[in-house]
């Protein structure tokens, strides 16, 4: 790695990175040695165990891991395998009072300590208490999400993730409850999936309708081991604080009735970045306003009306400075796979993560959270959904998922020499090739001549 | 291979740990195919799938081929399965042939691996050596009704190989008994994985907690050179009796007559094997027959003669089988390195497992029951696949058993697991699988535990 590529200004020039950590084998072997044990990993929401013997399993490549509350007040993570030969513990998610391994039924607390050794008589004393505990993992919260890492000399949760966790805190998204998860398998590295999500330079090729409401020109920046990116119009006279935001006026000579027709469009082709309260206030905009109102009393009006809607239904709004919520954009890359686009009310997250070694393959998982009403939050699953499901999906995810395998085989010829990032668009995807390549030692972008 | 592997007892009473390297090791697998597989007596078949002459069986392991075929009335040849001329696999799975022809270019070999053509021979002007014509012989010998092979030519002979369990297991003439069904599937995990479940019973009570009402489940274990053995043990003294160690035990309960009858009739119906219809009969006549009070060894006593007298009447004849002599065999044999079997006086439980190509983490894996018939009344069978989920097919011990593969495998593949602790006394069967094994692969094996190394 060049110190070039340590220098964060280097994004400014054009950068480029190779296909390596896409395309090889060993490199996606050794992302299961020098990345996977060494980052901290979101494994599930907490809201997913929130009694005690609630329990989760998170799977990453060869490790399997068990996620459970323990207490009251505590969650545990340790590695889920029973300590005699080696089965995987438990499967999926459910709620123990102890651990009990189905093939030779040892058992253990939901501290992790063995409570139960068939016939351990037959050891005489020799078996090592030590070498009969779950192997604990370390284990944080923040956001709303378990954390999960699996070196014991990691840096803590909360430093890794600065400055994302500031920046996002405002947000309150340890509030914000499931309304749908869904997942599928994707033909490409998780890589490619990831990228896909983390800018948003890809809207005028991949979801062209998009573009009579609004334009897509976008800034991006790079933060530390994160990164983050926001909406921006090319017209400086459309320019506003929520132009950043997913919250935007959009194009058009009349904003009450661009709003409502991209909130609806958002609403019913994308089912997320936004909620049915934004619509429902977006619509009434016409009927509420003067033709002639200037867009940014429109939009100030709108979010009036949607914040004291939610606010009657028992979802008070974060207290989040118009200039805050512009700096933090659209949509936030937390190294390595998590993707959060977020609102005062919901966020779009995503994930990606290899499916087996093979780099070809990933499992995806895209999940919307919002803030609903004490006692109203919906009961969710994660449903798989083929990658090419409309219903399921909606248009426009299915739009960005069939870029996934078709990058994928487009990486591999040899007539694809590597990159061309977008130097102010695209600093997420050099952000993340970058710190991957911290991690990996291999494969750093560089200046692009 | 660790120093430690060579030190321990050979009875391996020490706790000991082994490391996961066997299981999810690339290199370990490919190593396994210069090491292991070329040099060790696998049985390819059952004699009876090859009772004419030219009725021949295709054997694969890894990437070696082997055909298996009966060349005269009291002869059966192996060789390599590939033809001379340019590496075409000759034949495919099993069948009844005069001559062996390559579906290539048409090169034909008679049954005991000689070129009898060899499409314009003159073509080669006088230089081929017949040497480099014939099918490559393969070592071959029988033992206990199966088909074994080898290849290497310096093998030590079947016999001697086999012992002693070939000693122990003589009596119950296996070579008597027919299939009476054979299955099989792929697993998700290494061979090994596979082989393990079901060399111990240590497993009862975690994986079939159902059959626990019926019996206790302590086992014993012992080594056996290259291979091993177990049989099963009552917790409760008092309810031992010569034939606890065996399938043939009274179980648990005020009433042997009953828990006889009922573990019988369960263990037919949910493995489908490990027992017959005779003995399922005998035993649910049990409370007819016999007062009630009647002692565990009395009753167990009167229902293995009833059996054998009903067997009789239908033209099977018992082996002579002492029951001290069936008690030391137990219920389960290991033999090195992929055949496990589960025997009685009239019936076995075989399982194998081999890798299914050179990844770690798949395996094939089949099951067949033989058993004695009356003359002329062995079912003729075929090999079913049936996925391991398939409780019609399997029935729902195997399927509790088969429920662990993908999960051990999975397990084992974490670093968060160090090695595994054998139990000392139930599953020294595993213990000394791996230790063999790494007689033979040069890495891996035992360590003490505690020890660091």
């Amino acid at each position: 790695m060049n110190e070039a590529a340590e220098s964060g200004e280097e994004t400014l020039k054009p950068m480029t990175f190779g296909v390596e950590p896409y395309v090889s084998a060993a490199y996606a072997r050794a992302e299961g040695e020098k990345l996977w044990p060494k980052v901290w990993q979101h494994a599930c929401r907490v809201e997913e165990v929130p009694n005690v013997g609630d329990f989760v399993t998170y799977d990453i490549l060869d490790d399997t891991i068990l996620i459970v509350r323990s207490a009251p007040d505590r969650i545990s993570a340790f590695y889920n395998v029973c300590a005699h030969r080696g089965r995987r513990l438990m499967d999926g998610c459910g709620h123990a009072t102890r651990f009990h391994c189905r093939y030779h039924a040892w058992q253990y607390d939901l501290q992790g300590e063995n409570v139960r050794v068939l016939d351990k008589e037959d050891w005489g004393g020799a078996l090592p208490p030590e070498r009969l505990r779950l192997r604990p993992v370390q284990v944080d919260t923040w956001g709303g999400w378990v954390w999960i890492n699996m070196d014991p000399g990691c840096e803590p949760l909360r430093k890794y993730l600065e400055p994302a966790a500031s920046m996002l805190d405002p947000f309150e998204l340890e509030k914000m409850r499931y309304r749908w998860r869904q997942w599928g398998y994707f033909d490409c590295n998780w890589k490619v999936a990831m990228e896909a999500f983390i800018e948003s330079y890809h809207v005028e090729g991949t979801h062209p309708q998009l573009l009579k409401y609004a334009e897509f020109y976008t800034w991006s920046r790079s933060d530390g081991l994160h990164s983050h990116h926001g909406f921006q119009e090319r017209d400086p006279g459309l320019q506003s604080s929520e132009s950043n935001t997913i919250i935007r006026a959009g194009r058009g000579t009349d904003a009450r009735i661009s709003i409502a027709e991209l909130q609806e469009e958002v609403y019913r082709t994308v089912n997320a970045s936004t909620t049915r309260t934004f619509v429902n206030a977006a619509a009434r905009l016409t009927a509420e306003l003067p033709e002639g109102t200037p867009p940014d009393k429109v939009m100030a009006h709108y979010m009036e009306s949607a914040k004291r809607d939610d606010a009657a239904r028992g979802v008070i709004w974060p207290d989040i400075t118009p200039e805050h919520y512009a700096k933090s954009g659209i949509a936030w890359n937390v190294f390595p796979n998590l993707s959060i686009a977020h609102g005062y009310t919901f966020a779009l997250c995503y994930r990606a993560r290899p499916h087996g070694h093979d780099p070809d393959k990933c499992i995806f998982e895209a999940a919307v959270l919002e803030r609903f009403p004490p006692g109203e939050e919906p009961k969710t699953e994660p449903v798989f959904a083929a990658p090419t499901d409309v219903a399921k999906w909606r248009s426009v995810l299915v739009q960005d998922f069939a870029n996934m395998s078709e990058v994928q085989r487009g990486m591999k010829s040899r007539g694809f020499p590597g990159t061309l990032p977008n130097p102010k668009q695209e600093r997420p995807v050099i952000n993340f090739q970058r710190n991957l390549a911290r991690y990996m030692g291999t494969g750093a972008p560089q200046p692009h001549v | 291979m660790s120093e430690a592997n060579e030190v321990l007892s050979d009875a391996l009473s020490e706790p000991v740990t082994y490391g996961v390297e066997p299981f999810v090791s690339e290199a370990y697998a490919r190593a396994e195919g210069e090491r292991l597989w070329p040099k060790v007596w696998q049985h390819a078949c059952r004699v009876e799938e090859i009772p004419k002459v030219g009725d021949f069986v295709t054997y694969d392991i890894l990437d070696d081929t082997i055909l298996i075929v009966r060349s005269a009335p009291d002869q059966i040849s192996a060789f390599y399965n590939v033809c001379a001329h340019r590496g075409r696999r000759l034949m495919d799975g099993c069948g009844h042939v005069t001559h062996l022809h390559c579906r290539y270019h048409a090169w034909q070999y008679d049954l005991t691996g000689e070129n009898i053509r060899v499409l314009d021979r003159e073509d080669w002007g006088g230089a081929l050596e017949p040497g480099r014509l014939r099918l490559r012989p393969v070592r071959v010998d029988t033992w206990g009704g199966w088909i074994w092979i080898n290849m290497d030519p310096d093998c030590q002979p079947l016999r001697t190989y086999l012992e002693p369990i070939a000693g122990m297991l003589e009596p119950f003439e296996l070579e008597k008994m027919r299939f009476r069904w054979r299955q099989w599937c792929y697993f998700d995990c290494n061979w090994k994985v596979a082989m393990e479940a079901f060399i111990e019973a240590y497993h009862v009570e975690g994986t079939h907690p159902q059959l626990l009402k019926y019996a206790d489940f302590y086992t014993w274990s012992a080594t056996d050179g290259l291979h091993s053995h177990k049989g099963f043990e009552e917790r409760n003294q008092k309810l031992r009796t010569i034939e606890s160690k065996t399938y043939f035990r009274p179980g648990k309960g005020d009433d042997p007559r009953v828990s006889i009858a009922t573990m019988q009739e369960e263990i037919y119906r949910t493995v489908n094997a490990t027992t017959t219809q005779t003995l399922v009969d005998a035993a649910a006549r049990l409370p007819s027959e016999l007062p009630q009070g009647t002692p565990a060894a009395q009753v167990t006593a009167h229902w293995l003669e009833s059996a054998r007298r009903d067997d009789a009447a239908r033209g099977v004849i018992w082996p002579k089988i002492s029951a001290e002599h069936l008690a030391k065999c137990g219920n389960s044999c290991h033999i090195f390195p992929n055949l496990s079997i589960g025997l009685g006086m009239t019936f076995a439980l075989c399982y194998r497992a081999r890798p299914h190509g050179h990844d770690p983490n798949k395996c094939i894996f089949e099951a067949s029951v033989i058993e004695r018939f009356p003359q002329g009344q062995e079912p003729r069978t075929e090999w079913v696949r049936a996925e391991p989920e398939n409780v019609e097919a399997w029935r729902s011990v195997l399927v509790q058993d088969f429920a662990n593969m993908s999960e051990v495998q999975r397990g084992m593949r974490s670093r968060g697991f160090p090695g595994a602790l054998p139990n000392p006394k139930q599953e020294r069967t595993v213990s000394n699988f791996q230790r063999n094994l790494a007689r033979y692969t040069g890495s891996g094996g035992l360590r003490p535990l505690g020890s660091k190394r």
